[in-house]
């Protein structure tokens, strides 16, 4: 009796999360239903350009994760000694608690002139006859800034999970590759293809912290919508969510555009990593 | 150590080093910049309201978007701690059962939602129909974000311990609640060191709050109400400084970031001697 008490009073607080859950999803998706129905989501001119700027930037910012967060994981594995290996890690991990909005303001009052003395201006006066550089860096809020800033944000998320990675990977395979005569370079080169899932679910994880960042983003893109170059202002869902959806009480079918906007980031974000979480369990097993 | 693997040790080690100095440089400029007005007036700042004038010689203080950051987060924990940590102990209880599989697959879809869809769903279902942004709604949006987070952790806590405690509890005749208080404390370090970087999380959430709450400089007369209008707090106010034009208040969003950073770090260091401890 008493056992049938306590878990009825358990089930209370998990229907109550499901209800929240429930709650989200179903206003996600009724509120977006006439967006999709009458292709207001296409037709509202600001939305595909902030797609497009949305996946741009979290490409960037996916693209140096991989890059930092492999060499820290052989860095903290390979070459550190445990006491500097401790500190490196904890720091890391701080910065993957550490409050966005800070990497908004500190990019666009303190990194972004460098970023644009250093590396925007030589990308446009050398390279500037393709069309992602094209567009001459005179403005402090551009594409790249936007995610080079959101890269070394979201590093942190992809390097806790390749580091855990990496470091569980068995020691026989160390040992094997030693016994072979190899050295550092072919237990690097063997220990990555052996965690290549982990290092895909990392990145995954950061694409979609990067996608649904909102405070650094509507600082430091700017918010134009246009199809741009990457050393041009930009614009993205969650900035362009943030910033106009006051204008929402003027116009009610604005509502429905911007809950279908909430969805496709919410599909692009969460669901993605849904998905690759599955094939990836699926694949271990 | 042959040519490749020099190679290797340098390039992996210049990335490394680029990422960290980078990290550093944001750290230093945040306590440089942060501490200024803090120099100047003292811990005045934590408590005075801002001065919002172009012509000011003064920069005020911080004290209304303090006392707002802390009464949202407050809420939240206050709303979200109890239903996550209860959901996360039946998901772990009642783990074979249908619903708690279905509750599971859910909360692990919504656990790394972008924190802004929240935003949008409250905004459209309770700020739309109210006519008010209001902290009691942003609150309510940083308990999604709760809830997921806190369940999971919980959940997956409990499973690290040896299924053996579990059972022996069971046959030493101890209902539900015993066994389940007894796994609790086994295991108590890590689940309090996971909530409190849960809360450390939600500390920083600007998205949700910049819809839901808008932004004001000031607190009202009475100490709650601006739970049922707009309210300030240390995150938004972050992001207003950084498109501000006047130095004063760029000056006072540094000593925010300054503030928010302590109170993070001060919550995640915390946190791992709780964890590391033994």
């Amino acid at each position: 009796m008493k056992t049938r008490l306590a878990s009825f009073l358990l089930t209370i607080p998990a229907l109550v999360s499901l209800g929240l859950v429930l709650y989200f999803l179903l206003t996600l998706v009724v509120y977006s239903i006439p967006a999709f129905a009458t292709g207001s989501v296409i037709t509202y001119p600001p939305s595909l350009p902030s797609i497009y700027g949305s996946i741009v930037i979290s490409v960037i910012a996916v693209i140096l994760a991989a890059i930092f967060s492999i060499s820290l994981a052989i860095v903290i594995n390979e070459f550190l000694p445990p006491v500097l290996d401790d500190i490196v890690s904890t720091l890391i991990d701080m910065m993957a608690a550490f409050p966005t909005v800070i990497f908004g303001l500190w990019g666009l009052l303190v990194f972004s002139p460098y970023f644009r003395k250093y590396v925007e201006y030589p990308l446009y006066k050398y390279l500037g006859f393709l069309p992602p550089f094209s567009y001459p860096p005179v403005e402090p809020k551009s594409a790249l800034l936007t995610g080079v800033v959101l890269g070394i944000m979201v590093t942190p998320f992809a390097t806790a999970v390749i580091r855990e990675a990496y470091r569980a990977v068995p020691i026989e395979i160390r040992e094997t590759v030693l016994s072979l005569g190899g050295g550092k370079w072919e237990i690097v080169k063997i220990t990555l293809s052996y965690i290549k899932e982990a290092i895909i679910g990392g990145l995954t994880l950061s694409f979609g912290k990067a996608i649904g960042e909102t405070a650094a983003v509507a600082i430091l893109i700017g918010g134009v919508s246009w199809f741009c170059p990457l050393t041009a202002p930009c614009n993205a869902i969650p900035a362009l969510i943030a910033n106009r959806i006051q204008y929402a009480m003027m116009k009610p079918e604005l509502i429905h555009v911007f809950a279908a906007l909430a969805l496709i980031l919410f599909a692009l974000g969460s669901g993605l990593l849904f998905i690759v979480k599955k094939i990836i369990r699926g694949a271990r097993i | 150590m042959r040519f490749k693997d020099i190679i290797l040790a340098i390039a992996t080690g210049i990335l490394s080093a680029l990422l960290l100095l980078i990290i550093m440089w944001m750290l230093v400029d945040i306590f440089i910049k942060g501490a200024e007005p803090f120099l100047v007036e003292g811990l005045k700042v934590l408590v005075a309201n801002p001065v919002l004038s172009p012509t000011a010689k003064t920069y005020g203080g911080i004290g209304p978007m303090l006392y707002g950051t802390f009464l949202i987060v407050g809420f939240s924990v206050l709303m979200g701690l109890p239903i996550g940590f209860f959901t996360g102990l039946y998901l772990y209880e009642k783990e074979d059962s249908k619903f708690a599989k279905i509750c599971r697959s859910f909360l692990d879809m919504l656990v790394e939602a972008p924190t802004i869809c929240y935003g949008v769903v409250v905004y459209f279902t309770l700020v739309l129909l109210t006519r008010t942004e209001a902290a009691i709604f942003s609150s309510l949006c940083l308990t999604f974000i709760l809830v997921p987070y806190i369940a999971i952790q919980t959940c997956d806590v409990l499973k690290t311990l040896p299924p053996e405690l579990k059972e022996t509890c069971y046959s030493l005749g101890l209902g539900t609640w015993r066994t389940l208080w007894v796994l609790i404390r086994a295991c108590s370090r890590a689940l309090v060191a996971n909530i409190m970087v849960s809360i450390a999380r939600i500390l920083g959430e600007t998205g949700p709050l910049l819809i839901t709450a808008l932004q004001v400089a000031y607190w009202g007369p009475w100490i709650f109400e601006p739970f049922t209008r707009n309210a300030p707090a240390l995150t938004t106010f972050i992001y207003f400084a950084a498109f501000s034009p006047f130095s004063n208040i760029e000056a006072l969003g540094w000593a925010a970031c300054l503030v928010l950073t302590l109170i993070t770090l001060t919550l995640f260091v915390i946190a791992r001697i709780i964890m590391r401890s033994r």
